[in-house]
């Protein structure tokens, strides 16, 4: 419900007229500086190139730039980084975009805070896996490959205080996590279809860091953000849309009238309950209405 | 050029208008200070002695106070609102002089917005008759709004009042004044069980109280009702609460947490309500109409209006 309604035209907001907004700009520069002009018009770039994101909601492209210049990483397809991705609300019936971080962001992240000496991630080739030990971890062998087919994925870092960390995923358990937390895979597109590779090898690092590496504030806020509408980027409330198992449903006025006249006749126990429901009943529930007359009328002449 | 009298409230925003400032009003103070002025003339009268200290002093507080009651005198008849209403009053002349608005979504408005269908069916389930929601919206010089449901056992469909239509919104008289047995409905769709029981044992929320005159007023309803409704939660939100909890708890994988999973199933049970009788499932609230509450929501319009004419650029 609105707080206040003016008989006065709204101007449409684009997100070129978001991003032209005074409030914005001193924003960006306050937290990029000089790069916040190449940083907007990175980001307007984006949008433009992608029709799907033209249609999202500005807002939403605002904060997942913000969480992106929060987190310093830039939003350019080609550096990996960084992402802002269209996702079709279709329970809203509108698009909106959301933030997502590559496997190179992590690893930017990662070395900012000053504490891993190495991290990788890199798909695994059939004879590479040597042995598989729940306890004593993974062992590769890099030099052997039987085949071009991929069994899996691995990431791997090491601290400068020596702990180290190999996480590996077959390609069924990579699989196996899309379908559950990607309701897009499921259902046949979106990220995890397009580039099933970069999203595992993502996911391995991911995992890697969240389970076992020391997380910055700023680390721990890039999972939070990652692959999800940001509708506030400065209290990090977000919405995994994606993520959801809901069976979407558009709320169709019409139909809910129609169910729920539908359950009214339903428990009529006379004609004369019936009868009271009659002008409501359009086209679409006279044969059900006449089965539920000649019903009771049954009952009574049994 | 924005005109402050074509600015109206919605009744679900009215409340915000209707607090009171902590501080005295400016009228106060100044028949304070003339209190204060009289007794200290009356105590100076009484000084046998005017050249004793006590008496030039009183003398001198005398005109200072005579000094300031000049100043609070002219002062006396101007506005005197809170500080929340000054904040309230400033995010709505930016609304309607730049058309930007504060998102206020949160998850209970968004259930609320996602099951107000729901339930209707409900309601129209416990009472045993078929109702629908009036999804006309109507205004007078001062509200405008969509009541949710207006039921009237004379079969008097509000709008066989003969109302004009303006872009779709109906225009109401000021002085509707009261249809006889005309009752007003007012759905809330509570976020979950326990707060859905509380309604059973809370004062009436004063946010309602005034949204429930404000619909009257528009309506011509000689009382109105809130009915809480418990209505399962959609699985989108719900999984949105999982989600939620699965960070707080720190896990990184679901099946390997079963604490996050029995969590994930008390989260499933808390929104869920297919085991309670539809009858427990309904409070209703019965609210009358105040015409004395409605006259005070108009002046406090008015003095709202008044409000951003005098303190923002409307140019």
């Amino acid at each position: 419900m609105s707080n206040l309604v003016q008989n006065q035209p709204s101007a449409p907001i684009t997100t070129k007229s978001l991003f032209a907004r005074q409030d914005v700009q001193a924003k960006m520069q306050e937290m990029l500086g000089k790069r916040s002009t190449s940083f907007i018009t990175s980001v307007l770039q984006i949008v433009n190139s992608n029709d799907l994101l033209k249609k999202s909601e500005p807002n939403s492209v605002y904060h997942a730039a913000m969480v992106a210049a929060t987190l310093d990483l830039p939003i350019n397809n080609s550096l990996g980084m960084a992402y802002i991705v269209p996702f079709q609300n279709r329970s809203k019936g509108i698009v909106e975009a959301s933030f997502q971080i590559g496997a190179k962001g992590f690893v930017q992240l990662a070395l900012r805070s000053g504490q891993f000496k190495t991290i990788s991630y890199t798909e695994v080739y059939e004879g590479q896996l040597v042995s598989e030990n729940p306890l004593t971890g993974f062992e590769f062998d890099f030099t052997k490959r039987n085949s071009d087919k991929v069994i899996g994925y691995a990431s791997y870092f090491k601290l400068l205080n020596g702990f180290e960390s190999t996480y590996y995923m077959s390609t069924e358990q990579v699989n196996k996590h899309a379908l559950r937390y990607s309701q897009t895979y499921k259902k046949g597109y979106g990220q995890w279809k397009d580039d099933f590779d970069a999203m595992a090898k993502k996911t391995v690092l991911k995992l890697n860091l969240s389970k076992f590496a020391p997380l910055s504030v700023e680390m721990q806020n890039a999972i939070q953000a990652d692959q999800a509408v940001i509708k506030d980027s400065e209290t990090m409330d977000v919405s995994y849309t994606d993520n959801s198992d809901a069976k979407v449903v558009t709320i169709n006025i019409e139909d809910k009238e129609t169910e729920r006249l539908k359950r009214l006749i339903s428990q009529c126990k006379t004609t004369d309950e019936l009868e009271i429901l009659l002008p409501e009943v359009g086209d679409n529930l006279q044969l059900f209405y006449q089965e539920k007359h000649d019903e009771i009328l049954g009952n009574l002449n049994r | 050029m924005l005109d402050v009298d074509k600015i109206k409230f919605s009744p679900s925003s009215v409340a915000k208008l209707m607090v009171e400032p902590k501080e005295k009003s400016p009228k106060q103070v100044y028949l304070d200070t003339v209190q204060i002025l009289e007794k200290k003339q009356s105590e100076y009268g009484e000084i046998a002695n005017k050249e004793t200290k006590k008496a030039i002093n009183l003398a001198s507080q005398i005109e200072k106070i005579k000094e300031q009651l000049v100043e609070l005198k002219a002062n006396q008849d101007a506005l005197h609102i809170a500080k929340t209403v000054q904040k309230y009053l400033s995010e709505m002349y930016v609304r309607a002089k730049y058309s930007r608005r504060k998102n206020i979504e949160t998850k209970y408005t968004t259930k609320g917005l996602q099951v107000e269908e729901d339930s209707i069916t409900l309601f129209s389930m416990v009472l045993g008759r078929y109702i629908k929601s009036t999804r006309s919206k109507f205004e007078n010089d001062y509200i405008i709004g969509t009541p949710d449901i207006v039921l009237d056992p004379n079969d008097k469909d509000l709008l066989t009042l003969k109302l004009n239509e303006i872009d779709g919104v109906w225009q109401v008289p000021n002085d509707l004044g009261i249809v006889a047995d005309r009752l007003v409905i007012d759905i809330k769709s509570s976020y979950d069980i326990f707060t859905f029981f509380e309604q059973n044992v809370k004062d009436l929320n004063q946010t309602y109280f005034w949204q429930l005159q404000a619909y009257m007023w528009l309506t011509g309803s000689s009382s109105a009702q809130l009915a809480y409704c418990l209505i399962n939660t959609p699985i989108a939100l719900v999984s949105d609460e999982k989600r939620r909890l699965q960070w707080k708890m720190g896990v990184t994988d679901p099946d390997q947490s079963p604490e996050y999973m029995e969590a994930c199933d008390e989260l499933d049970k808390l929104h869920s309500y297919d085991d309670i009788p539809k009858e427990e499932r309904l409070i209703l609230i019965d609210v009358p109409r105040d015409d004395s509450a409605i006259e005070k929501m108009k002046s406090k319009i008015i003095e709202a209006r008044k409000y951003i004419a005098e303190n923002f650029n409307c140019e």
